[in-house]
């Protein structure tokens, strides 16, 4: 009923000291095709994020008019839409349906998981010592 | 999963602020627009199965 991820450290050249991430692998399922990509957890994201060139390889419906989502770095245009999220670790594996902004700005940006539906079905604990985060299924 | 594992371990450093394709264990393409990334790592490896990032790294990112 839980999956446990190590976070990611990244070492970055000098001087910048190297960065841990809360990276998971997932698999993003859209009407053409599915790909595993490993994806940033965002607590503070409303959605999740993906950038337009995944959206556009997978196959995900990009009709819907675009709405403006703001971040610290601004605001940016995205289209909402849907895909399926699927996460998987040893023996377990679950499927998430989940409502997404195709973000179009360059591919500057990870896939990001947000809170909508995906931090709905699970209790999600950042272990920042441990440098590892745990999911667990909500039943 | 084997790509995952080769990504914990390996040193990405080279491919920051890039995004990666890797096949089992190595990074089979690398660049800054993933369509482009995917292309070629298809050309390169026809029906393989590719698992795909960004690697974050000279900014520091608040989302």
């Amino acid at each position: 009923m839980t999956l446990t991820f190590k976070y990611k450290k990244i070492e970055r050249p000098a001087p910048l000291p190297p960065t841990l991430y809360p990276i998971i692998p997932v698999t993003l399922k859209g009407n053409k095709k599915h790909l595993d990509v490993l994806a940033l957890l965002d607590s503070g994201a409303d959605f999740t994020a993906i950038p337009k060139g995944i959206a556009e390889y997978i196959g995900i419906d990009l009709s819907r008019k675009p709405e403006i989502i703001v971040g610290v770095g601004g605001k940016i245009h995205a289209i909402p839409s849907k895909v399926n999220i699927n996460v998987q670790h040893g023996h377990e594996n679950y499927s998430i349906s989940a409502e997404v902004r195709v973000m179009d700005v360059d591919d500057k940006f990870p896939v990001l998981i947000g809170r909508k539906d995906f931090f709905e079905k699970f209790d999600i604990t950042f272990k920042e010592k441990e440098k590892r985060v745990i999911l667990k299924k909500v039943s | 999963m084997k790509s995952y594992d080769f990504f914990m371990k390996a040193d990405v450093e080279p491919y920051i602020d890039e995004w990666i394709a890797i096949a089992d264990d190595k990074i089979v393409s690398h660049g800054k627009n993933v369509k482009e990334v995917l292309k070629d790592a298809e050309k390169k490896h026809p029906g393989k199965k590719f698992l795909v990032t960004r690697v974050p790294g000279k900014e520091t990112m608040i989302l």
